[in-house]
């Protein structure tokens, strides 16, 4: 039996994070695909003043972004953090961003829907990022009367959101899942049970790093609640079958894993030139070794897989850099990053 | 139909193979297949046991332990199977049973979050509702009295409605 500290750890393991978004639309405009260039900058403004009038916090800890100005890179960069989707800055009408400065909090403005209130938490706790995300709705709430119906409950753009506007998602790291194969006989059953399952940049992306997004599929005639319980129970299983797997692979074949895990961490380390696909690679490969214990990280500098495997995306590197760098300054950069950056083994 | 590699369990899987065009079909059962093809269909993981332990995280300890006095059908035995024991379970295991129908179906009507604007006049609405029932009632049980009360809580409702507009 665990103790309570070294189950906390324990969670934190396979569920890398906890997201909650929710859709609003504003009564007095037509939905996006009818709102136009005039109503959609006309919208912002409503819903920027009407945030930033509600207090002296929100003027200190948010910020309102016009994605429009940001530059190609800085887009992507902010796309690859999930900080915003991709359809956010793909929009012709005007769109824009308010966000919390750690990032983990942000309203997108005239996404698919007028709001998409989103709150990120690590770990698994999604009741936290629900609660926040709650609170950002209840503050625009009293200014701005939203499209809401006795019956529909939140009317959104697509009819597949209505009903709550929640979609409650979690990032799962399940290498162990996917190398034996048992990922897909998961995923295929998880549907049934309206729970979907997607790569890590969201519809149609491929799970790099066997990093992968699970969210629920219904938003009406269920609670909030009873949605996030759903999937909870879903994620804490797969979250189960995942560890279980881990030690029944490690005690069948010990030295095979510690391969994988000290070769992961050799390459890494040692790399001058290397792309951002073998790199999220061999980084899960560390991440696993690590929470298996077989790779001990000195004190001094905690190993945060998940921020190296944002940092080294194309856009964020460039960022970083402060330059505009070809594929191969990229895999230089990166190779560089990751040497800088992995903490020492013992 | 017994399994062709170990001639004991049912074969329930059928692998079917090509190689330099030449198809060999194999008939075996799920452990079998877990062990020669890397196939995991004897996984744990099958759709009754997440099902099953979906419905753990929403019972309450007593509910995961019930046991039906007139067949015997435990909770667990249940989870395994899917299956229900006798008329009686109906009412032993009703929360297993929301809770699995809940799951299965879904409605489309919202009983999530409501913005506090609306609230006030939904409550209103679900109270009118409610009471017209009850008048309807009322009317056809001939108790005129009650009626007439009731038809006056309705006005009250409707009228406080309009004032808060």
């Amino acid at each position: 039996m665990n103790k309570w500290y070294e189950e906390v750890d324990n969670k934190k393991d396979v569920i890398i994070s906890s997201r909650v978004r929710l859709a609003r639309n504003i009564k007095k405009y037509p939905f996006a695909a009818k709102l136009g260039r005039e109503g959609a900058e006309q919208l912002i403004e409503n819903v920027k003043e009407v945030f930033f009038a509600q207090s002296e916090q929100a003027k200190k800890f948010y910020e309102y972004y016009d994605i429009g100005e940001l530059n190609s890179v800085e887009k992507m960069a902010m796309v690859e953090r999930h900080a915003i989707s991709p359809m956010l800055i793909n929009k012709t009408d005007k769109t824009g961003l308010i966000m919390s400065k750690d990032e983990t909090m942000s309203i997108m403005i005239n996404e698919e829907d007028h709001l998409r209130i989103q709150s990120i938490a690590s770990g698994m706790d999604i009741e936290k990022a629900l609660d926040y995300a709650n609170k950002i709705d209840d503050l625009l709430e009293e200014q701005l009367a939203y499209a809401f119906d006795d019956q529909f409950g939140y009317l959104t753009s697509c009819p597949t959101n209505v009903g709550t506007g929640l979609r409650a998602s979690y990032m799962l790291h399940t290498p162990a899942l996917e190398s034996t194969g048992k990922l897909q006989i998961i995923l295929e059953a998880m549907s049934k049970f309206g729970v979907s399952v997607r790569g890590i940049y969201g519809e149609g992306s491929q799970g790099e790093g066997s990093v992968f997004q699970v969210s629920n599929q219904k938003s009406i005639g269920q609670s909030e609640s009873d949605i996030i319980e759903n999937l909870n129970s879903i994620v804490k299983q797969i979250a189960d079958q995942e560890r279980k797997l881990r030690e029944k692979l490690f005690t069948e074949n010990r030295e095979k894993m510690e391969d994988t895990c000290f070769r992961a961490y050799g390459i890494l380390k040692y790399a001058r030139e290397i792309s951002s696909k073998e790199a999220v690679a061999l980084l899960s490969d560390l991440k696993l070794g690590a929470e298996m214990g077989i790779i001990k990280i000195k004190d001094e500098k905690p190993l945060n897989v998940y921020e190296l495997f944002l940092a080294i995306q194309p856009a964020n590197l460039q960022k970083m850099s402060g330059l505009s760098l070809s594929i191969e300054e990229r895999d230089i950069s990166r190779a560089n990053y990751i040497r800088k950056n992995l903490p020492k083994i013992v | 139909m017994n399994c062709e590699r170990c001639n004991k369990r049912p074969a329930t899987i059928l692998v079917t193979k090509i190689s330099n065009g030449k198809k060999t079909e194999t008939r075996l059962c799920s452990q079998c297949a877990g062990e020669t093809e890397g196939l995991y269909f004897n996984t744990d993981m099958s759709i009754q046991n997440i099902l099953a332990g979906l419905l753990d995280t929403s019972l309450k300890e007593s509910q995961v332990q019930a046991t039906c006095k007139q067949c015997g059908l435990t909770y667990q035995e249940l989870k395994k199977t899917g299956k229900l024991g006798c008329e009686n379970c109906y009412k032993v295991f009703e929360p297993y049973l929301n809770a699995t129908l809940k799951q299965l179906n879904g409605a489309a009507i919202h009983i999530g979050k409501i913005p506090k604007i609306n609230k006030g006049k939904l409550i209103r609405q679900r109270r009118i509702d409610e009471l017209n029932l009850e008048l309807q009632k009322a009317i056809k049980n001939e108790e005129y009295e009650k009626a007439a009360t009731l038809r006056d809580e309705i006005r009250s409702i409707g009228k406080e409605g309009i004032e808060n507009e």
